[in-house]
């Protein structure tokens, strides 16, 4: 559109463009058609005044020696200002037939002045005087019919130029009339283009505004538009479907918020009743005489009140995380502590009774150059920890004689620390992909469902921290990848 | 041979005189120069004997060849006449080539004092034109390069102008071109003419076609100088010319002074030097020559 | 009674004012008018082309008028020796005069010389020559006798004066007698053409034409000969009447004479086509004072 516009203020620009140069060329000419005939007029005086000089000088020399006689002094002056005449023309006129003919002109003046001259000072020989006074007179009879002849030749042209310049000066005014309407007439034709253009697509996307704004998020703009508009209403989709993902986990925010307050008024209100049925749990199972059968009992009962205590912990740290306590750290070191808890927990009775035939390996694949990260490293661990006792639990439930998680560090092309975390276990099913990281979503007989969700929101915690997951392309388990931005301190 | 033409001029017939007096005249061609001198001698001889003598004036005008003027003088000598009056070099030295005593009178003959003329039985005038001038003038009207010269080998006056006139040109520096006319089929000669300008000389042959001469060179645009008077008006742009009756009048009072009893040898040759330039104004127009005005005013006549 | 005598003393007081006032006036106004006349009015005699000449004196005038602070005016007199007449009838204040009419208006008229330009050959001065035709015969006063000459015009020293007082010098007391016949050409040129066509065996004429013509055309030196020469003499002279103011006439001559120092006046020069002016004297026309009273002093003159 943009392109478009352009083109066409451009054309706009070069049709206005060529009018004034066209306006501009017609003033010019026309201003030279008048000048011409102004020249004209002007040489028609300068002939004029010509032929009047000769006259009065043929009348001077026709007297001279009469009682007519003029004093020689004019007659001087008349004949200086017929050369100056004569002169004149010369300076305008520039054809060659012409200034042949004035060139023959000022040549003819300058023999009638050199007879007048010798007749005029002519003392002896009567008749000679005579011929010198019939030769001059012949002389200047040839100009006075030279000019006239030129005088009709001038004003046959002044006739054809003054007819010319009229229709010049009628043609000037049609293609001046012309250039405007032509320009007038495009320029509407440029408007109406550009309001088509622009009002349709406007009103489509002023339409679609509207659906989002009545709550349509999944409203898309279907039909095809152009240029920018089509840019234009392909951002608006992805602006709805952007909407509609913030709007989700507005509401997802808004869900945790909510069950966070929940699960910490009930946390806070279940934990003081739940520590006094364990301790009179406690007590009745150690003090009382009750049979071991009926102890059993009580110590199923007191087992139960822990499981729910920790349920309520874990619930009350994913509704309400820490803040991370951000500081600089070598994530290799930090997974080696891990690795090390997480091998001593491995070890726990808990885990032996679940299989304890199967044996898990660690392998660590760590880079060695790895640049350091900013992260709290006390929810990292619990991060890592958390991953690598699921990867052992999916190690155990695939009931895999031999099970190996590979911790792998590096460092990647945009500038981030990546950890990765994959076992060999059973893997997760299509139908959960997309329920991993959901709280209360749990393969577990025994599991809260909140470990990963917990994990995810830590993570996301952080600056510019992520966690994703899949399938191990290869074969079995999973893959848990985690990313963090370098410490550019 | 041309059959030869008598006029016989009878003058008033004296009373008391003794015997007619008998001239022979031959002009070298009958062309309007001499003509001129012979009108002028015819009347001042008249005004001379003024009725009282009766003269006889048996005229020759042969046509201007050797054996002509030769066949004339010889007629004249038969005639016995009391004196013979020549017009032009050529006629009188045919009659001087016939040895005979008849006393003789030349008249329109080209520098005389350069002519073998002298004898102890003849007297005469000539004239002198400045050639000079003509080719002066020629140069005022345009840039000359090449001059023709038109001229006739039989006449001895007409070579010496020739011979004048060439000498001048190469002077200056301008290329001369020789016409030679002695009969009319010479006349072509001027069609491939390259010269600028033409120069006729005193020739009579020449003259005597004058107006086929000026045609042709008309058409080629060339400009010709004479100087021998354009009586004709044949179109001839300059001539400078000596006004030739003075020459028929001084002949007639020589003439007259023989008849009286005067020895020629006792008469004093003369040379007229006056002349006259005519301008033709009309055949200027028709060859597109302006003649400055300088020039115009040097002009004895102009013809308009 | 009262308010009548009032009035007429109040009148006559009014009256003795404005006489006395008039007075004062009229007795200072002629002292301004005789110092520093309003314009100067010069007149010039005409040369070959008077427009050309006119044109090349007006640069002058133009430049006096500024030098001077008092307008310079020109007039032209259309024939040689009419500037006598023009003093009176015109009341001319100056002329540029050639030798013989400044020799006249400094007798008869009592005008004072200025200066004379100096001409682009470097003269201030020219002569007059008497000529013939190399052929002619002419070498002495003897071979004259009988001939025709041509004189320029009658108030010119080298085309006049110069001729008649050589030939009164030589013998000569009537021209009228002793020449077949005499004429004015009317200019020095066309003198100098009358004897070169032989229309004339003697001519006089000016040197700058002479040498002129010469210049153009060589041959004519070939031709002519020159006889007899004049002395040298001022070729024009700006006079002045004697009655304007010592002071102007200085600033005048002091004007003229620094010309050739000042850019605007060598502008002027150059168009005036003069190298300079220099100064002239009285005693530079005593030649010519002479010349005349030989000349016109016993010879007689008769008419033109």
């Amino acid at each position: 559109m943009k392109k478009k516009i352009i083109m066409a203020f451009f054309l706009l620009f070069l049709l206005f463009f060529a009018g004034i140069v066209a306006t501009l060329h017609i003033i010019d000419r026309t201003t030279a058609n008048l000048s011409s005939l102004l020249m004209l007029h002007k040489i028609e005086v300068i002939r004029q005044e010509l032929v009047i000089n000769v006259q009065t000088v043929q009348s001077n020399l026709y007297t001279i020696g009469t009682s007519f006689n003029k004093d020689l002094d004019i007659i001087v002056d008349n004949v200086l200002t017929l050369r100056d005449r004569a002169q004149t023309c010369s300076d305008c006129h520039h054809e060659p037939e012409m200034a042949n003919e004035i060139s023959q002109l000022q040549e003819l003046t300058g023999q009638y002045n050199e007879a007048l001259s010798y007749f005029i000072t002519s003392t002896a020989d009567a008749e000679r005087i005579k011929r010198l006074q019939t030769f001059a007179a012949d002389i200047g009879d040839k100009i006075i019919d030279k000019s006239q002849w030129m005088a009709m030749i001038a004003n046959d042209s002044l006739r054809k130029k003054t007819t010319a310049a009229m229709e010049e000066v009628a043609d000037s005014r049609k293609i001046l009339i012309g250039t405007l309407a032509f320009a007038f007439f495009v320029g509407v034709l440029f408007s109406l283009y550009f309001i088509r253009s622009i009002t349709k697509p406007v009103t489509e996307l002023l339409g679609a505004t509207r659906k989002i704004k009545s709550g349509n998020l999944q409203y898309q703009i279907e039909e095809k538009l152009k240029d920018e508009f089509g840019e234009l209403a392909g951002s608006f989709n992805e602006m709805a479907v952007s909407l509609q993902e913030q709007y989700a986990k507005l509401e997802q925010t808004e869900q945790l918020a909510v069950v966070g307050e929940l699960a910490a008024g009930m946390a806070h209100e279940i934990k003081n009743p739940m520590a006094g049925i364990k301790v009179s749990m406690q007590v009745l199972s150690q003090d009382s005489p009750l049979p071991q059968e009926d102890k059993e009992i009580l110590f199923q009962v007191i087992n139960e009140i822990d499981r729910i205590a920790a349920m309520l912990k874990d619930l009350l740290s994913y509704a309400r995380p820490p803040k991370p306590k951000s500081i600089s750290l070598d994530v290799n070191q930090l997974l080696e502590g891990t690795i090390k808890s997480a091998r001593y927990s491995l070890r726990s009775p808990k885990y032996k009774v679940k299989a304890p035939d199967i044996q898990v390996e660690f392998v660590k694949d760590f880079s060695t150059d790895l640049p350091r990260i900013v992260a709290d490293p006390g929810q990292l661990q619990q991060v890592f920890l958390n991953l690598i006792l699921n990867a052992a639990d999916a190690i155990y439930s695939a009931s895999e004689h031999q099970g190996v998680i590979t911790i792998k560090t590096g460092q990647s092309l945009d500038k981030t620390v990546k950890i990765s975390i994959a076992d060999n276990g059973k893997g997760i099913d299509s139908k959960s992909l997309e329920y991993v990281f959901k709280p209360f979503f749990t393969t577990k007989s025994q599991g809260t469902g909140l470990g990963l969700a917990i994990s995810k929101r830590l993570v996301e915690q952080h600056n510019g921290g992520n966690i994703t997951f899949e399938n191990n392309p290869g074969g079995k388990g999973v893959i848990f990848t985690l990313t963090f931005p370098i410490d550019k301190g | 041979m041309r059959i030869l033409l008598t006029v016989l001029f009878v003058l008033a017939a004296a009373s008391d005189l003794h015997a007619e007096k008998r001239i022979g005249v031959i002009m070298t061609g009958d062309i309007p120069f001499y003509r001129a001198i012979h009108e002028a001698f015819v009347a001042e001889l008249n005004r001379r004997s003024d009725g009282v003598e009766k003269i006889e004036i048996i005229l020759q005008r042969p046509f201007p060849n050797p054996i002509s003027w030769s066949n004339s003088a010889r007629k004249l000598i038969a005639f016995d006449v009391d004196l013979i009056v020549t017009y032009g070099s050529p006629a009188a030295q045919a009659v001087i080539h016939e040895k005979s005593s008849i006393p003789l009178v030349y008249a329109g003959l080209y520098e005389p004092d350069h002519a073998a003329v002298s004898a102890k039985h003849v007297t005469g005038c000539g004239f002198k034109v400045p050639l000079s001038s003509i080719l002066r003038y020629f140069k005022r009207l345009k840039t000359v390069n090449s001059i023709g010269i038109v001229f006739s080998s039989v006449e001895e006056d007409s070579v010496r102008q020739y011979e004048t006139m060439q000498s001048l040109a190469t002077q200056q520096n301008i290329k001369t071109e020789r016409i030679d006319i002695r009969s009319r089929t010479d006349l072509d000669k001027l069609k491939p003419i390259e010269s600028e300008i033409v120069f006729m000389t005193g020739s009579s042959i020449a003259h005597l076609w004058l107006d086929d001469i000026i045609t042709i060179l008309d058409e080629k645009q060339v400009p010709v100088a004479d100087i021998f008077p354009d009586d004709t008006e044949s179109g001839v742009l300059m001539t400078l010319y000596q006004p030739s009756h003075t020459q028929g009048e001084m002949a007639a009072e020589m003439a007259w002074q023989i008849l009286l009893g005067a020895k020629p040898a006792d008469i004093a040759a003369h040379i007229f030097r006056d002349t006259e330039l005519v301008l033709n104004l009309v055949e200027a127009k028709r060859l597109g020559i302006n003649f400055p005005i300088q020039l115009l005013i040097e002009a004895t006549k102009v013809i308009e | 009674m009262r308010p009548v005598s009032l009035t007429v003393r109040s009148f006559l007081r009014s009256l003795i004012a404005c006489l006395f006032i008039c007075l004062v006036f009229s007795a200072a106004m002629p002292v301004v008018a005789f110092g520093q006349p309003k314009e100067l009015l010069f007149g010039i005699e005409p040369e070959h082309n008077i427009f050309d000449q006119m044109e090349r004196y007006r640069y002058l005038a133009d430049y006096l008028s500024d030098q001077l602070g008092v307008k310079v005016k020109l007039t032209i007199m259309s024939r040689y020796g009419e500037v006598i007449k023009r003093f009176k009838t015109l009341k001319l204040d100056g002329a540029f005069l050639s030798s013989y009419t400044a020799t006249m208006g400094i007798k008869k008229l009592h005008l004072e010389p200025v200066a004379n330009p100096v001409n682009l050959n470097g003269e201030a001065t020219s002569h007059g020559y008497i000529f013939v035709r190399k052929d002619s015969g002419i070498s002495s006063i003897l071979d004259m006798e009988g001939s025709n000459i041509v004189f320029v015009d009658p108030a010119t020293m080298e085309g006049y004066l110069f001729p008649l007082a050589f030939l009164k010098q030589q013998g000569v007391k009537d021209i009228n007698k002793f020449f077949h016949r005499y004429y004015f050409s009317g200019s020095h040129v066309s003198a100098i053409f009358a004897v070169l066509d032989g229309r004339a065996d003697i001519g006089a004429a000016k040197d700058t034409f002479y040498n002129n013509l010469v210049k153009n055309d060589p041959s004519i030196e070939q031709e002519l000969e020159i006889i007899a020469r004049s002395p040298k003499v001022p070729e024009v002279t700006l006079c002045i009447k004697s009655e304007i103011d010592q002071d102007l006439r200085e600033r005048l001559g002091s004007v003229l004479l620094h010309m050739d120092k000042t850019p605007d006046g060598i502008k002027v020069l150059q168009r005036f086509k003069a190298i300079r002016f220099v100064e002239s004297s009285k005693e530079d026309f005593g030649i010519i004072e002479k010349m005349a009273q030989i000349a016109l002093g016993e010879l007689m003159v008769n008419g033109k």
